[in-house]
């Protein structure tokens, strides 16, 4: 009877572990992370300290009268960013949180999305409880839902009262954020201006630098030479994998993009290199057509076939995790590569392999293609996505005023260098920060550790002014990083205007467009995955096809005519022809 | 007659003079009852309460009209689960994946328990116990990434342990043909949920009267006919409620498993032997799809399915083993 007792016991506890064990096993995937196309801006540089003299002028740090609350009364709101791959960076424990927190009594509350941001938001909904602010994309369906349901505060009166954004945010970009009852809803995140004269890129191709020294730097400008150069790697080096591709979203590597933009005519710089997107932009008919129109959209599928079949592709492309791919990256186990952010994951690998590390290079294009019609994006200036306050927040302007000030000089500098009294006490005149004592005899390592640039509510463009200024101070410290995006700036197209492509995937989810592209990227998840594998050209032309039939089956062309309406409305809307 | 025996007759005619009503049993033993109730209301939380939102299977549900404003439209989403072309290969997949299941997983830890008790030696004994019973206490998150790596073909332990032995050529991408699916799915369930599941099994054994084993041997019985004539018809009854339990959930083929060991469904080129009703629903409405109807629908198709198998499970323990759920 007591060994019963004792036994009984002991499940009891063992239930209870398990319950505790499983609750601590969230956050199932961090991954998409690389997802995000950086488009970033510069300015302010051409003028005076262009030249790499160091500013003389300097002046102290000071406080913004233009934000009557900020820093002097508390303010709390949670904040939510409708990503997958999106963790939250524990506000408070960096020293820029933290100071936000003791010095401007702001106080923060992260809501994670617990690596499944459309689960999460669908259980906000049906509880309609919200947080006070979330950071979404664009003229998505649950942007489009919020608006139409009236759960977010519009911003209109604000952007009249504080300097920053008021100042930032061209007329144009305002237009084009204006929901169908001429209010604007959300703030744009990482937003541009027609008043910038530089663009930089962060995404890319990344080769390694030691393989590709070994190999004697052949030409790399044509698949065939890429092709090459894959197949002396896979021979020389065994353990090495010739490509990868980043991460598989909705059924698309990475590559298939990059692969798409070298066959030419900025193909990857107007929407769409696949059909879970939508159709091509044909900026000669005017009109946005079935990718099967389009021959090289099948020859990109063919040349990935041709490369994973032949083992050269990472054979791990559709099952790996994030953090695999991290570690052959950061090991430098990758021979060649192109990835969204190349700029920031070439960076951190660099950091760890020193020499042994990464180095960017041009796009690869289609032999016979006009190199300088490769083009990897357009300009828009409404940025990458929009951080908007629901009706739930209970003092909306005062969140919108803390904002502003995060979009002004002040602001972005802190995101980028951290509070003043850390690494600066005073700025130049530009705004960028100049190096204190501790800044000058700091590690590298230290410096990581601080965590600098963790905490991003909010992106303007001031932010490049800053970081190019701070650069102009001393140009042979720029980092890798801020080369890279300058090196892939140069295959930005910079006469597409990529605004009037807005709400191309902002179709309503009950709509016959909304459920033809539901079906569709329901198709194109599994028959991308059998386009790789198919096992020899035969195999592929039957996969193709049926894939065509599939897609077209599914509704394409109402896709397609929602997507030219919605061109067309846009193109109206910004008066361009 | 003994004092016990004298005891149990006097209880006996106690027990027919009076029937104790429900209320007083219920008081007599009030210290247990307290125990249940948290465990009553954890069910009528999260599985009763829960059950009203099915009315979404009937509707074009939108969340932002909640399910007293949303427009009925009866069978709609029924008709459209049972006739869609990958109908018939979601259900293969679950039926073949339940029965490898019930096959293989479930008799699994009954195997380990009888071969734990057949161990003289208590240090080994444990040892074994703790090592198979860990694996439980990981979450399938942490495992999928675990048999990920492994199985990996760009530097996978498992691909470079068979090309060191000069076993393969080259690497073979496990997780990616098809038809290994099955076979790795059930491997890692059975690692992974052999040893907890055993405890209940050696608890069982440890249950059985040892005059049992003496009188077996006295016989002539060897040790491996004890196991077949004492031990298994001894915890044959436990085995019948678990047997009964896990027909019911015929259709729960697995679903956290399945969804980390496809990379969160992304390796979709398994699809075909992967994708069992759980992982569908989950993909219709989560995976940027979001037709929350169409998938309460096919959630709601296989539980009314789970609910018959389990009756009729039920009665067929009944009806030849008299013994049963309820």
């Amino acid at each position: 009877m007591k060994t019963k007792k004792t036994g009984f016991a002991l499940i009891t506890i063992m239930l209870c572990l398990t319950a505790a064990l499983s609750a601590c096993s969230g956050n199932q995937n961090n991954e998409k992370r690389n997802e995000t196309s950086n488009v970033e801006t510069n300015n302010g540089t051409k003028g005076g300290n262009a030249d790499g003299t160091k500013t003389e002028n300097t002046q102290p740090v000071v406080e913004n009268s233009e934000y009557p609350t900020l820093g002097k009364e508390e303010l709390k709101f949670s904040f939510y960013v409708n990503y997958d791959w999106y963790a939250p960076v524990g506000y408070g424990n960096d020293p820029t949180t933290k100071w936000l927190k003791d010095t401007k009594k702001i106080n923060i509350e992260e809501v994670s999305s617990g690596g499944n941001a459309q689960q999460k938001f669908g259980t906000m909904v049906a509880g309609d409880q919200y947080p006070d602010v979330i950071q979404l994309d664009r003229g998505s369906k649950e942007f489009n839902s919020l608006v139409e349901n009236g759960k977010l505060v519009a911003i209109d009166d604000y952007l009249n009262k504080y300097p920053a954004l008021k100042e930032l945010l061209d007329p144009e970009t305002l237009n084009s954020l204006r929901s169908p009852d001429g209010k604007i809803y959300g703030i744009p995140n990482w937003f541009n201006s027609t008043r910038n004269p530089n663009q930089t890129l962060g995404n890319g191709w990344l080769v390694n630098r030691k393989v590709y020294k070994e190999l004697g730097q052949p030409k790399l400008e044509t698949f065939d030479d890429l092709y090459a150069f894959l197949k002396q790697v896979k021979e020389k080096y065994p353990n090495m994998v010739p490509i990868d591709t980043g991460n598989v979203t909705d059924g698309n590597p990475m590559l298939v993009d990059y692969i798409y933009a070298g066959m030419g005519d900025n193909r990857n710089a107007l929407p769409t290199s696949n059909v879970t997107g939508g159709g091509r932009v044909n900026l000669e008919t005017s009109q946005v057509e079935s990718l099967f129109d389009d021959p090289a959209y099948k020859e990109t599928w063919k040349f990935l076939n041709l490369l994973f079949r032949e083992k050269l592709l990472s054979q791990d492309t559709f099952t790996q995790k994030a953090e695999q791919f991290k570690e052959k990256i950061n090991s430098g186990r990758i021979a060649i590569m192109a990835i969204n952010d190349a700029a920031g994951n070439g960076k951190e690998a660099n950091n760890i392999l020193g020499d042994n590390g990464y180095d960017f290079l041009p796009l690869i294009h289609k032999t016979g293609v006009d190199a300088s019609k490769v083009k990897n994006a357009g300009v828009g200036t409404l940025g990458w996505n929009l951080d908007v306050i629901t009706t739930s927040a209970k003092s909306p302007e005062r969140i919108f005023e803390f904002l502003d000030w995060w979009a002004s000089k002040e602001g972005q500098r802190i995101m980028n260098f951290g509070p003043p009294g850390l690494l600066y006490d005073q700025v130049d005149t530009n705004g960028a920060p100049i190096d204190n004592e501790k800044a000058k005899t700091i590690t590298d390592k230290e410096k990581q550790d601080l965590k600098l640039f963790n905490f991003r509510p909010l992106g303007s463009w001031y932010n490049t002014i800053i970081v190019n200024a701070k650069t102009a101070q001393d140009p042979s410290k720029e980092t890798w990083d801020s080369k890279a995006s300058k090196f892939y700036g140069q295959f930005v197209a910079k006469e597409i205007n990529t605004d009037q492509f807005n709400s191309f995937q902002g179709m309503d989810p009950n709509s016959e467009a909304g459920v033809a592209s539901q079906q569709i990227k329901q198709i194109a998840l599994k028959e991308h995955t059998k386009l790789f594998y198919a096992k020899d050209d035969a195999a592929f032309e039957a996969e193709f096809s049926k894939y065509m039939d599939e897609v077209n089956k599914a509704g394409y062309d109402k896709v397609l005519a929602y997507q030219n309406k919605t061109w067309a409305e846009n193109k109206k809307q910004l008066g361009i022809q | 007659m003994t004092a016990t025996e004298l005891a149990q007759a006097r209880s006996k005619v106690n027990l027919k003079k009076s029937q104790p009503s429900l209320w007083r049993k219920l008081k007599g033993q009030w210290d247990l009852q307290l125990m249940v109730i948290p465990a009553v209301l954890l069910i009528l939380l999260f599985s009763y309460f829960p059950m009203f939102g099915l009315i979404s299977a009937f509707q074009d549900y939108n969340p932002f009209k909640g399910y007293f404003h949303s427009d009925f439209v009866g069978f709609k989403h029924f008709h459209r689960f049972l006739n869609n072309p990958d109908f018939a290969l979601t259900m293969r997949n679950t039926i073949c994946i339940s029965l490898l299941k019930l096959f293989i997983s479930f008799p699994a830890p009954i195997v380990l328990a009888l071969m734990l008790n057949e161990v003289n030696r208590m240090a080994f004994k444990r040892i074994v116990q703790t090592i198979t019973y860990l694996p439980h206490f990981l979450s399938w998150v942490i495992v999928g990434g675990l048999v990920m790596s492994l199985l990996a073909v760009d530097g996978g332990s498992v691909n470079t342990m068979l090309i060191k032995l000069h076993l393969i050529e080259e690497p073979i991408n496990w997780l990616s043909i098809p038809e290994y699916f099955w076979g790795i799915l059930i491997g890692t369930s059975v690692w992974k949920e052999i040893g907890f599941g055993s405890i209940v099994y050696l608890a069982a054994i440890a249950g059985i009267n040892p005059q049992l084993y003496e009188a077996a041997s006295v016989d002539g019985a060897s040790r491996f006919k004890q196991i077949f004539l004492v031990t298994i018809p001894s915890i044959a009854p436990v085995v019948t409620i678990f047997l009964i339990l896990a027909v019911g959930n015929l259709l729960n083929a697995g679903f956290e498993d399945i969804l980390v060991l496809t990379n969160n469904l992304n390796n979709a080129i398994v699809s075909d032997y992967s994708t069992v009703i759980d992982t569908y629903v989950y993909q219709s409405a989560f995976k940027g799809f979001s037709q929350y109807s169409y998938a309460a629908a096919a959630g709601m198709f296989k539980s009314v399915i789970n609910v018959g198998l389990l009756l009729g499970a039920n009665y067929l323990a009944r009806r030849y083993r008299q013994e049963s759920l309820f």
